[in-house]
């Protein structure tokens, strides 16, 4: 039942422009089939505040880049693997990951860590794609994870 | 060998795979460390496993998993002494499945599952284990209807433990290597089932069909069994969850007999309370209670034991235990058990007392090591034969 509160909470917000840059974003995400690296990266660096509300796709892709956390080969038009989105979120919001992730820490140990801790629910393989409405259900997950819905 | 010949399926299937780019693979690395007394005997047992996997989707609604293992097993006899048992390498696949979900539109679904699959009864006391088969289910509202079907003959017999007739015990005592030897007596497993979702408030009513049929017709013997189990499954309020099952066995040899079992279980959980969870169980396996008539002991397709130490298989005997776990902090789990194991129809019904204590660890997803230990004090006014039996046993597994 939390969870159905954090997504509406996390749509609500983002409907109301409380972390997007616009409507638009929003709308372009729920309904994309495969979520571009440009957008996984607004949409996760926003929501933990590594980045501010009013910046775009091109300026969260820049800052993924400095941070060093652009998929290899990874372009902002480019949509993204999940095992790379994972990777992202651990990133982002400081997850702590397994024993092979604290070792080699990457996309595989990243997405294996997120499938573990129940983030990543139902039939996915590390290199699928993922819808934006995917991603905003595995976000919200995150929320609860880091206990940020509470 | 044919020992390689799974092991080469799996590879089959591996290659079939390969070209896909969605494939997720990996690998478990296993040990398991167990000293183990009985009486003035000590032995160490010594179990390592290397259990690589491969996963891929195939379609939107279904995927394919396929794993292999390899497999290093010792006995080692400290007291008395004498030379160890070992087998320094065993191939096997372990579960290889395509399995699948498909919305069949408003309240209504199928899935299945095919290849080398676990299959189980209500109880898990009938059938528990890997075998080669298929298994389906639909679900139309609160109603679920399954059924199943397997073959026993490609699996090991160490793994499979069927032990219904007298050519299992032969198959079992055979210590020659390679086909057969090494391998179950061919059956053929069968089963048709209901379920009843909240046919009452709370509580899901069922029945299933199990049998099985005697392929090995080089055998001394043609054994075909059939189980029904009917069961009961309900909660009361949030914490109580209870169960109560029976099943009914017939066989044929070619002379007709019949068997008895039943278990019941009931467990309180109560997460906010340390993640305590209390269980209190009686299984029974009845036995030849009507001596030389058509009622026999009961023989489940897939042996079980009734206690965790001790050696008390499912077949005339009876458990009542009562075990109890916490978590104190998040992957620690800490629990006990203790069983009282009894021969109902014996004129000294009590068995002996079996109880044991565990912990587990596991600090990551992919780290995770155990710890348990317990002690079987047998009844040795009824059994003068029999001695005290312990066992600690350490176990470790990594996920690559």
């Amino acid at each position: 039942m939390r969870r159905i509160h954090v997504l509406f909470g996390l749509l609500t917000a983002v409907a109301a422009g409380a972390f997007c840059q616009s409507n638009e974003f929003i709308d372009r995400l729920l309904e994309s089939d495969s979520m571009t690296t440009g957008q996984a990266a607004y949409l996760v660096l926003v929501a933990s505040d590594n980045l501010g509300e009013d910046a775009d796709e091109a300026r969260a892709f820049e800052l993924l880049e400095n941070f060093g956390w652009v998929p290899r080969g990874a372009t902002i038009d480019a949509p993204i693997l999940i095992k790379d989105y994972s990777y992202l979120l651990m990133k982002a919001f400081g997850l702590n990951g397994g024993m092979l992730y604290a070792m080699f820490p990457g996309p595989r140990y990243a997405y294996r860590q997120l499938v573990a801790s129940l983030v990543i629910q139902g039939r996915s393989d590390p290199d699928m794609t993922l819808s934006g409405s995917f991603a905003v259900r595995i976000l919200g997950r995150v929320f609860d994870v880091k206990g940020i819905s509470q | 060998m044919n020992r390689r010949y799974l092991p080469a399926l799996v590879a089959v299937l591996a290659s079939l795979v390969a070209p896909a780019t969605a494939l997720d693979f990996g690998a478990f690395i296993l040990n398991g460390t167990r000293l183990s007394g009985d009486g003035a005997a000590l032995s160490l047992s010594q179990e390592d496993q290397v259990v690589a996997w491969i996963s891929m989707p195939v379609g939107a609604s279904s995927s394919l998993y396929a794993s292999a293992r390899y497999q290093f097993y010792g006995d080692f006899y400290l007291s008395p002494s004498a030379a160890p048992a070992l087998v320094p390498y065993l191939f096997t696949a372990g579960r290889v499945e395509w399995e699948g979900f498909h919305s069949l539109g408003d309240k209504s679904s199928v899935k299945w599952s095919i290849g080398r699959v676990p299959f189980q009864d209500f109880s898990g006391r009938v059938v528990n284990g890997l075998l080669d088969g298929a298994k389906a289910e639909l679900s139309v509202g609160t109603v679920q209807a399954s059924a199943a079907v397997a073959y026993t003959g490609l699996t090991f017999k160490d793994d499979a433990k069927i032990l219904i007739d007298a050519d299992d015990e032969a198959r079992w005592a055979d210590t020659a290597a390679g086909w057969p030897s090494d391998f179950a007596v061919g059956r053929l497993v069968a089963s048709l089932g209901a379920r009843f979702i909240e046919l009452l408030p709370k509580h899901d009513f069922g029945l299933e069909a199990w049998a099985q049929f005697d392929l090995d017709t080089a055998g001394t013997v043609i054994t075909n069994t059939q189980y029904a189990e009917p069961y009961i499954e309900g909660r009361i309020g949030r914490a109580l969850r209870w169960r109560l099952w029976a099943a009914a066995e017939f066989g044929q040899d070619p002379s007709f007999f019949y068997a008895m079992a039943a278990g019941a279980r009931l467990r309180l959980a109560l997460p906010e309370v340390l993640g305590l969870r209390v269980t209190a169980s009686s299984a029974w396996a009845g036995g030849d209670y009507d001596a030389g008539g058509v009622m026999r002991a009961f023989k489940p397709i897939t042996a079980g034991s009734l206690a965790m130490i001790g050696s008390a298989a499912f077949s005339d005997a009876m458990n009542v235990s009562l075990d109890a776990s916490v978590s104190p902090w998040r992957g620690l789990s800490v629990g006990s058990n203790v069983a009282g194991v009894l021969s109902p129809g014996a004129a000294d019904p009590y068995l002996g007392l079996d109880a044991s204590a565990r912990v587990s660890f596991a600090p990551f997803n992919d780290l995770s090591a155990s710890l348990s230990g317990g002690v079987f004090m047998p009844n040795t006014v009824a059994d003068p034969d029999s001695s005290l039996s312990w066992s600690v046993s350490l176990s470790a597994q990594v996920r690559l």
